[in-house]
């Protein structure tokens, strides 16, 4: 592209800038057909996050008032981020819901008025065009001298988003992204292990019925550590002192490996409600904490609603 | 030798000014005395060797940050990484001051050189929780914004911290930006922090050098904000002050802009983007309301003292833009706390009313005062660089104000709105040091430590003044190696300043990652409790009223989307857990009042009887003393295992460390026996165990 071509799109894009950033917030709507990510992100995070601010700052000030450089910058973010706040309180209020479709409409007729306000200043205020056209200077505030005037009123230590605004942002951004990924890569320390047990199929809300045939209870084991471990399984009434429900099985679990158990409630032999624990021991492991054994448990309360509860206390 | 007045000291304010811009125009003067730096010509750095070292210098800084964080996660008793730490940021962040501060820069350099800073100094949080919230206040923004995502509705209740519900700005945001993008609730929020988090910074240069300083003074200015506790770990956090301190920022060097303005419709224009953004802080964040109202009025009577006696300075527009642009963002806050957010100041007051009340009884000493550092994992030097920070920043604040004082008398900082817009920010900044002495009170702490943020504003303020005076002193010496030694003794102020400021801000443990710390928010996460939490809610389902532990409430409560009960003086749940086995529960009403609360859910940490916690809180902040150890043992010891003998309590789920109970409040009781007496042994009811793979 020669120098005169860039003048030329750089005078076309100066001509109607609130149009073109209007435009790109609209053509946001295609981007929803990019995959949900960091592409997605790349395209419209820089949109949203600018194009509404932009415009506030072009409706509100006039071309020779408004910040400029990475001042221009912060209140364009900022506003943006505002606006999409209140665009969602705008929806909220009118019993809207907040969905993707319903803050992009809103963001979109926000900023059609704020690009048309800002359209309508820049026309009626070009009394001229060209870079040999001098700037109405803002009358001097008494109080400030010639330099911090100048200072102030384009603040210098955030004025000019040249080359090296863009350079230290590039820069740092890669710091970070570098720093993260030398950091997600550098060796971690194995997550520890743990071996839960649940109860399984229908919710326990309250005492189980079991009915003449008896019942049968579903529970899981799910091993996550590494290496496998031999583990005892007991299930007892109960009582003081407790008495065994069933013969106690013994086997070993895998990592990673999750197995399913099942208890078989017998009849029983009244209508009264009996406790019922399961218990599973890690053979040979113990727990550092309470130095016993490692054991984990599980119970339930039972009765037979259709016998009698007379000797119960 | 007679000693010199202590303005005339420097060239600056000798000739009349405070900044680095007037200094280099009036030293051009034949008619002062020059200072041997002033016959020197300013000397140009190389430029692509300045690039070289910084980008060195920022490369290295990266690797001991990362490597710090690496040791962190390893070792439980290590203090290494705290040393590789500092020595990272002092290598990411002392090439940038130094450059922004020398006064060869240009004003270009240094604008990037900011917002490379602001950048890199997102860093230590990033790799703190690059992956999901970790923080206590986290959580709750997470689940807040959740749920905008999945209601569709503002204002949902956020039973972590309900204040926040009323707030919406930073959640709805961030929602908005995930429709926008397709990202995950933590990446869209990633990327708005750090947007906000490199604003606040430039906010800061720019509102130094909207009250007259040149940009080499508000560079340092905003190198010096850095430096408050807040800045690079609690302010990039995922909460609404993160973003409501930058609207401020923000919404007060618009809101100067409009004082200064000579024309009525830059004054329009700046009120205009003034109010927008207050009104952006009074949707997103209370006590930076309150702080940004505080401001505005103390800026507005500054500003309109002299214009009330007839004694010059401010024109009468001026005077009327502040104060119109103060009432309507008070009428915005008044409605919106009235309206919205009535709660506000029954959450706000007690932060300050106990603070003071407690404050006053540890100067009467009828009260104890919190000790400090009692139990930070932060090694020796960091604690007392914290306390060197004040020490420093009074320095500083000082000779800023001593400066501010020679050039009234010199009548080179007449009265008007420069004059006031200073005054009113150093009044301001003066607030700090008062409020240092809160830190001693246990309720009192917690809201000094979130106002530095605040006041530092007005702090670095001054001590950009200062430091450029400093600066400047330490270039007039003629020897090279006296030049060096001063800088590098102004280079070790700044790094104590930022390493005691850090530490004065937050414990080691949310800072550093580390092995599993029971009691501590930011390292009490595990799998385990991860998959417990995951478990529960795919069984369950969502919005169950469950009662646990704070630890443990953070993960149900946020990706578990439940609704965890926290315990008060209405409903003291903890007398649950406290209760010896077989005693009754007390006090009586508590089961009933869990029934109508429709509890369901008792989740139990079993290491609560065996660990204190880090934070020494179990439940909240406000526990109470019968939950403190008892003969170095926790409170809970021996008196866990209870839950398995209640009737009522239906134990549906174990981990290693967790136990989950179904609670059917009707049949409770504490009785070692449900309802019958007995096993029914004697009948030899002889059941079957199976399992499968």
């Amino acid at each position: 592209m020669t120098g005169n071509a860039l003048y030329r799109f750089k005078l076309l894009w100066l001509r109607a800038w609130p149009l073109w950033t209007f435009l790109l917030l609209a053509a946001l709507a295609a981007a929803r057909f990019l995959p949900a990510g960091y592409a997605r992100a790349a395209v419209a995070g820089p949109i949203v996050l600018m194009v509404p601010g932009s415009l506030t700052l072009g409706a509100v000030f006039t071309h020779r008032r408004r910040p400029q450089g990475l001042q221009f910058g912060c209140f364009a973010a900022l506003l943006s981020v505002l606006w999409s706040a209140f665009a969602s309180l705008a929806l909220y209020a009118c019993g809207i819901p907040i969905a993707t479709n319903s803050t992009y409409i809103c963001l979109l007729i926000t900023s059609a008025f704020l690009a048309i306000v800002a359209g309508a200043r820049f026309m009626f205020e070009r009394p001229g065009e060209g870079r040999r056209v001098a700037h109405k200077v803002e009358p001097t505030d008494p109080d400030f001298s010639a330099a911090e005037a100048d200072d102030a009123s384009a603040p210098a230590a955030v004025k000019g988003v040249g080359y090296q605004a863009f350079v230290a942002a590039v820069a740092g951004a890669g710091l970070l992204a570098g720093g993260l990924y030398v950091y997600d890569r550098l060796p971690q320390p194995a997550p520890t292990g743990y071996t839960s047990m649940a109860w399984t199929g229908p919710h326990i809300n309250g005492d189980l019925r079991v009915d003449s045939a008896g019942t049968e209870l579903h529970f899981q084991i799910a091993h996550h550590q590494p290496g496998a471990t031999a583990f005892r399984l007991t299930a007892t009434w109960v009582s003081d002192p407790s008495r065994p429900l069933a013969q106690p099985v013994e086997f070993s679990i895998g990592a990673g490996r999750t197995f399913q158990g099942t208890v078989f409630v017998p009849p029983l032999p009244d209508g009264c409600v009996y406790r019922i624990t399961v218990v599973l021991t890690a053979i040979h492991e113990m727990n550092h904490v309470t130095n016993a054994l490692q054991t984990w448990s599980l119970n339930a309360d039972v009765h037979d609603p259709t016998k009698p509860q007379r000797s119960c206390n | 030798m007679p000693r010199r007045p202590f303005a005339c000291l420097v060239p600056g304010i000798h000739g009349g000014d405070l900044t680095a811009t007037s200094y280099s125009r009036e030293t051009g003067s034949a008619s002062h005395r020059r200072s041997p730096v002033s016959r020197r010509k300013p000397h140009r750095i190389g430029g692509s060797a300045a690039v070289l070292l910084i980008g060195c210098c920022e490369l290295a800084g990266m690797a001991a940050i990362v490597w710090s964080y690496a040791i962190a996660r390893t070792t439980l008793t290590s203090t290494s990484e705290f040393g590789w730490f500092w020595v990272g940021m002092s290598l990411v962040e002392l090439p940038i001051a130094g450059l922004a501060a020398a006064r060869a820069t240009s004003r270009t350099t240094r604008g990037a050189l900011l917002l490379l800073y602001g950048i890199v100094s997102y860093a230590p949080k990033l790799l703190r929780d690059p992956t999901s919230p970790l923080y206590h206040d986290e959580y709750a923004h997470w689940r807040a914004t959740y749920e905008i995502l999945s209601t569709g509705k503002l204002f949902q209740p956020n039973p972590m911290v309900p204040i926040i519900a009323r707030y919406p700005g930073l959640h709805a945001a961030t929602a908005a930006l995930i429709h926008a993008t397709g990202l995950s609730i933590w990446q869209a929020s990633t990327l708005l922090l750090i947007v906000f988090h490199v604003s606040l910074l430039i906010g800061m240069a720019a509102l130094a050098q909207s009250i007259g300083m040149d940009n080499r003074t508000a560079a340092l200015v905003a190198i010096l904000y850095g430096l408050n506790s807040s800045f690079l770990y609690f302010d990039t956090q995922y909460a609404y002050e993160s973003m409501a301190i930058t609207l401020v920022v923000w919404a007060l060097v618009a809101f100067v802009q409009a004082i200064r303005s000579q024309s009525s419709g830059a004054r329009i224009a700046w009120g205009v983007l003034t109010v927008t953004l207050s009104g952006g802080t009074v949707i997103t964040h209370h006590l930076s309301t309150f702080v940004l109202l505080l401001v505005m009025v103390l800026t507005s009577l500054t500003v309109s003292l002299p214009f009330l006696v007839r004694d010059g300075g401010p024109t009468r527009p001026s005077v009327l833009t502040a104060w119109s642009v103060t009432l309507v963002t008070v009428l915005m806050a008044g409605a919106w706390f009235y309206f919205v957010a009535p709660s506000t100041w029954s959450y706000l007051s007690p932060y300050f009313g106990k603070g003071l009340s407690e404050l006053i009884q540890v100067g009467g000493g009828s009260g104890g005062s919190r000790q400090l550092f009692s139990a930070s994992l932060s090694p020796w030097w960091e604690q007392y660089t914290a306390y060197l920070v004040t020490v420093f920043a009074l320095g500083l604040v000082a000779g800023g104000l001593l400066l501010i004082r020679a050039r009234i008398k010199q009548g080179r900082l007449p009265r008007g709105r420069r004059r006031a817009l200073l005054s009113a920010f150093s009044v301001w900044g003066l607030i700090y040091f008062p409020s240092t002495l809160f830190i001693f009170s246990p309720d009192g702490a917690q809201g000094a430590r979130r106002s530095w943020a605040f006041t530092w504003i007005g702090v670095s303020i001054l001590a950009g003044l200062a430091g450029v005076w400093l600066l400047e002193w330490a270039g007039r010496h003629a020897r090279l190696w006296k030049r060096i030694s001063l800088r590098t003794g102004l280079a070790a102020i700044l790094v104590v300043c930022m390493v005691g400021g850090t530490a004065a801000g937050l414990d080691a443990a949310y800072r550093f990652p580390g092995p599993f710390l029971y009691g501590s928010d930011a390292r009490s996460v595990t799998p385990e409790l991860l998959a417990t939490s995951a478990w529960f809610s795919k069984r369950f389902g969502i919005d169950n009223n469950v009662i646990t532990d704070r630890y443990t409430g953070l993960i149900f409560d946020s990706f578990g989307l439940q609704n965890v009960e926290y315990p008060s003086g209405v409903l003291p749940f903890y007398s649950l857990y406290l209760a010896k086995p077989g005693a009754p529960i007390t006090p009586s009403y508590l089961l009933p009042d869990l029934s109508l609360s429709h509890v369901t859910y008792l989740i139990v940490d079993e290491r609560m009887a065996y660990e204190l916690p880090e934070l020494g809180v179990y439940f909240t902040s406000a526990d109470p003393a019968s939950l403190q150890p008892q003969g170095g043992k926790p409170a809970f010891y021996g008196r866990l295992a209870k839950f398995d003998t209640y009737s009522g309590l239906i134990k549906v789920y174990q981990s290693n460390n967790y136990s989950i109970y179904r609670i059917n409040l009707s049949t409770i009781a504490t009785g070692e026996q449900p309802q019958s007496s007995g096993a029914p042994g004697k009948h030899l009811l002889r059941g079957k165990l199976l399992v499968n793979p």
